[in-house]
């Protein structure tokens, strides 16, 4: 297995060495000389490795039968932590972020699109150290491991395994018959949209690295910012709806983009999960302005829109962002944004979180169930998009649903030790599982996750990673029985 | 008249028979303090609950051929409904001009095993005060009679009646008919409320203290005839009995006929008490550091006494403490027996989700239930497993034999909608002017009937008065909900629930 498994470490490193590149040339552009310094020691301690491990490995294991499912878990979360690991390292030797543990979170935060920040001043960050953040944000929205099976040769990894691991939702769908061809394909329209994007940024006037790496953070799902006060910062309404629509668009399922040449958009569109997503996002955005109107203290209706079409489009799309303290809004709006922290969006997009096809899956069950039990017995079937699931998917699908529960209270109870209140820990979970960013209370949008000790940064570090992949994919890593084949 | 209708009524018929019944007492210990118009209205009450009850039953015999689900359903929420309707009467008319609605959820209260408290205790008449306990204690028995006879799938004869959905109960096959389990349940219950009843006199308790705690106590409805000050002033031996009276209201009626019967042994073998007791292991462990670590670090080592043998008896002591806590939570009760000012969050933390988790299935006590959780965790290492071995065929076992599938599913979408009606719950309770924590410490407390709110903890009652009537309406929805798993309220919202086929 491990000679199986090195050449493709050997890859990723060496093509994690490349990524930090970009930044490097950031830093000389900007001149910004501690930082040129720190990530040539980044790009080191990920190239020499990498390239050593290449010439030394046995290029005749490779042509061998294809790795078993589980070895292909082990990759991808072993790839997440070591990609999050080695791109801490600049933030450490620059200085900005002197405690490792805590760049360390910062990168899992940024892989895992959460934007869970431990910075308290993130104005005086060099520009290039931002854009790394950024960066890693944007590579790990779509799955790393996918972005390197898209465009480098095959090494022995079953394609489809490794996307069913890293993708977001219940299945990995096929848009070719060659599983590189679909990475290939969605990273196309992925790129689309981030250079879309930032034309459109910058025609209201943001700046070419802010328009880029806010981009980043949009299309990802992140919610990195470069200023201390999110978007609002650029104090433009046209700023706001702009983001507000990409993060919409980021956390639709990016496979339905390709129907709308062969369908149309109506028809492409046409799709349960995404329907329920917008009736779902705009009652939200309705009852959130609503409230705002009411009780929350605002005067203008197109401003309470605005902010409350905004919030409930970050939140839902686990991006992050703010234009406000929504942790001043009324206990209603904030309610209403734990249920979206809960959902997510759809399904093989850049979000987190339960995600609505489940969600959609486990109320038709109950609705399936309530009616079993006022009739004793009947004969329809839970169905998505016509089709009907099976048992067992059913089942995973609930499972899923309670195990990712039981794991935000079980971290709350773990973090609790720092001695935060219950609501701050709360949401600190929740946020950190379903990668969303901030919380309410002490880690709300104004505040950031410094204050947690050693322990609770790294409990939570590792929660943001586990609910990217899904916690089926990482958990198997604690299971006995992964690590001893035999045991029945 | 329809097979179900016949059904519902019997059913609603009895309970209010048990009711009147169960106000009798309550009247006569009125007469005996003194109360004589109080009392007379809770007699006045009681006399033509039972004639209606009796009446009803006469004219309406059971039906022969077992009722269709939906009627069962429908008969636990309408039995639950006239109950409170009934129980909040004597509060409405023998009271101090207490509102319709505070009536409401005071009686709701009672019958939903939940310790809050709308109306101050010590304002009400003492009669009202044994009425309101009698409602608990009422409650908690007829939510294990009704959780055990009427619950779908737990069909009507003798031997089936423990199977499908609480595996625990299939262990039990004692006796043939509903009458005799009855019976039996009843009289464990009576014994062991009585049991405490003694003791707690005994460890010098006043005599309607007692009362009133063994009957809250049993029931695991918590202490609200007490002031937090109160509870945690008294004695171990006090503290010892309302404790082992809470834990054992909060475990599996058949276990405890199995361990009666066959030794506590075979009772252990049970998977859902084995969980069950892990969990308050744990909880207590995990509460006991806690404290512990926190008075050492504010205080510093010197807060646990100057000799070992002081040491040790302060750490006993927190010890005993954490167990006290673990239980009251776990059995959802939420009495308080130590100084809550000083609990760290991890504390509240812990006794938070232990109340969610809840006690044994077929208890006086509420929650997620452990049997369900037991079957949901087996089934998430189960999903871990196939992603581990995707060819693996392995059903999710309880007490060594397999589950259906399709029970697993149930169990995981209940707990599921527990978070959706606590969430729910918060969003409706935040239209009052509440904080986000207090709607969602409330909205908790409601479902998992424990009771008592954590960010206003030994301030509960002031809480609830200041509620509006909406808020007020939820809770009481909330609590109900809580107390009869959900799904009876759940259905009041689909059509079909009210169409009546022509076969029902």
């Amino acid at each position: 297995m491990l000679k199986r498994i090195s050449g493709f470490f050997g890859i990723f490193l060496v093509f994690l060495g490349i990524m930090m590149i970009i930044p490097l040339i950031v830093a000389l552009i900007y001149g910004e000389h501690s930082c040129v310094r720190a990530f040539l020691y980044g790009i080191s301690v990920a190239l020499i490795p990498g390239i050593i491990i290449l010439l030394i490995r046995n290029k005749n294991a490779i042509s061998e039968e294809r790795l078993k499912l589980r070895y292909s878990y082990f990759v991808v979360s072993l790839a997440w932590l070591i990609a999050s690991s080695i791109s801490a390292i600049p933030f450490v030797i620059q200085g900005c972020i002197p405690n490792y543990i805590d760049a360390f979170f910062e990168m899992c935060s940024g892989y895992s699109t959460t934007g869970a920040t431990i910075l308290q001043n993130v104005e005086v960050v060099p520009k290039s150290l931002l854009f790394w953040r950024a960066q890693t944000q944007w590579l790990g929205g779509m799955g790393i491991i996918v972005f390197v099976m898209a465009f480098l040769p095959n090494f022995g990894i079953n394609a489809q395994n490794i996307a069913n691991a890293e993708t977001p939702g219940p299945i990995a769908t096929k848009l070719t018959s060659r599983f590189s061809g679909t990475a290939k394909k969605l990273y196309e329209l992925y790129i689309f949209f981030t250079i879309l994007m930032t034309v459109l940024l910058m025609l209201g006037g943001v700046s070419l690295f802010d328009s880029i790496t806010h981009t980043f953070a949009t299309m990802a799902t992140g919610g990195f910012g470069g200023y201390a006060d999110s978007i609002a910062h650029f104090h433009s309404n046209y700023v706001t709806w702009v983001v507000t629509i990409f993060m919409f668009i980021a956390g639709t399922n990016f496979n339905l983009f390709y129907g709308i040449r062969p369908l149309g958009i109506r028809k492409a569109f046409d799709d349960d999960e995404f329907i329920f997503y917008r009736r779902y996002v705009a009652i939200a955005t309705v009852l959130v302005t609503a409230d705002l109107m009411i009780r929350g203290g605002y005067h203008s209706l197109w401003r309470a829109l605005t902010d409350g079409a905004f919030q409930v489009s970050t939140i839902v799309s686990t991006t992050g962002f703010a234009t406000c303290d929504f942790d001043l809004w009324p206990a209603f709006c904030k309610i209403i944004l734990i249920f979206l922290m809960f959902t997510g969006a759809c399904s093989s997009s850049t979000a987190g979180g339960i995600k609505i096809v489940r969600v959609l899956s486990v109320f038709r069950m109950i609705k399936r169930d309530v009616k079993v039990r006022i009739h004793g017995q009947i004969f329809n079937d839970v169905r998505l998009n016509g089709q009907k699931l099976e048992a067992k998917d059913l089942r995973l699908m609930v499972t899923f649903t309670c195990f990712f529960i039981i794991m935000v209270f079980g971290i709350t109870a773990v973090i609790a030790v720092d001695g935060f209140d219950p609501l701050t820990n709360f949401t600190a979970s929740l946020s950190c599982m379903s990668n969303v960013g901030p919380g309410l209370a002490g880690v709300g949008p104004t505040r950031n996750f410094s204050g947690y000790s050693n322990f609770s940064t790294f409990v939570l570090a590792l929660t943001m990673i586990a609910g990217r992949l899904e916690l089926n994919t990482f958990m198997i890593l604690f299971s006995r029985h992964f690590w001893d084949s035999n045991m029945a | 008249m329809t097979n179900s209708n016949r059904f519902i009524i019997n059913v609603v018929s009895t309970a209010i028979r048990v009711c009147g019944i169960t106000m009798l007492p309550a009247s006569f210990v009125g007469l005996y303090y003194n109360e004589t118009k109080s009392s007379l209205i809770l007699f006045t009450i009681s006399v033509i609950t039972i004639t209606i009850g009796r009446l009803v039953a006469k004219f309406f015999a059971n039906p022969a051929e077992p009722p269709v689900t939906r009627a069962r359903y429908a008969a636990i929420l309408i039995t639950w409904l006239v109950l409170i309707f009934i129980g909040m009467l004597p509060f409405y008319g023998a009271g101090d001009n207490y509102s319709l609605i505070d009536s409401i959820v005071e009686s709701c209260a009672g019958f939903c095993t939940t310790g809050l408290s709308v109306i101050p205790f010590s304002s009400m008449p003492l009669c009202l005060q044994l009425w309101r306990c009698l409602c608990s204690w009422i409650g908690g028995l007829l939510c294990v009679m009704l959780t055990m006879s009427l619950t779908p799938s737990l069909l009507v004869t003798g031997r089936k009646l423990f199977s499908a959905e609480i595996p625990s109960l299939s262990m039990l096959k004692e006796s043939a008919t509903y009458r005799g389990v009855y019976f039996k349940l009843m009289t464990v219950y009576f014994s062991v409320t009585l049991a405490g009843f003694v003791l707690l006199m005994v460890f010098g308790m006043g005599k309607f203290d007692a009362l009133t705690t063994a009957l809250c106590s049993i029931s695991t409805s918590g202490l609200p005839m007490f002031s937090v000050d109160s509870s945690v002033g008294f004695n171990w031996g006090i503290k010892t009995v309302i404790t082992i009276l809470n834990l054992l209201g909060s475990l599996n009626v058949a276990l405890i006929y199995i361990a009666a019967l066959r030794g506590i042994k075979r009772a252990c073998k049970n998977n859902e008490l084995n969980f069950f007791l892990k969990i308050l292991l744990i909880s207590t462990a995990v509460i006991s550091i806690s404290q512990i670590w926190a008075r050492i670090n504010a205080i510093g080592p010197g807060s646990l006494g100057d000799s070992p043998a002081q040491k040790a008896e302060s750490i006993m002591k927190m010890i005993a403490d954490s167990i006290m806590a673990s239980v009251s939570f776990s059995s959802t009760s939420g009495f308080i027996t130590s100084d809550h000012l000083h609990w760290t969050p991890l504390t509240t933390t812990v006794l938070l989700l232990i109340s969610m988790i809840g006690a044994c299935a077929v208890s006086t006590g509420g929650g997620i239930k452990v049997s369900r959780l037991v079957a949901v965790s087996k089934s998430i290492r189960l999903g871990i497993y196939q992603h581990i071995h995707p060819n693996a065929v392995k059903p999710v076992k309880i007490n060594g034999k397999p589950l259906d599938s399709a029970v697993v599913i149930r169990y995981s979408m209940y707990m599921v909608l527990f978070l959706i009606f606590i969430l729910f719950g918060a969003l409706l309770l935040s239209l009052d002017t509440l904080s986000i924590e207090q709607c969602f410490d409330i909205s908790t407390s409601m479902m998992t009937t424990n009771g008592t709110v954590m960010s206003n903890l030994g301030n509960g009652t002031q809480l609830f008065q200041d509620l509006m009537p909406l808020s007020k309406v939820v809770i009481v929805i909330l609590m109900i909900a809580g107390r009869i798993e959900i799904y009876p309220v759940l259905m009041v919202l689909f059509k079909s629930f009210w169409i009546t086929k022509s076969n029902d």
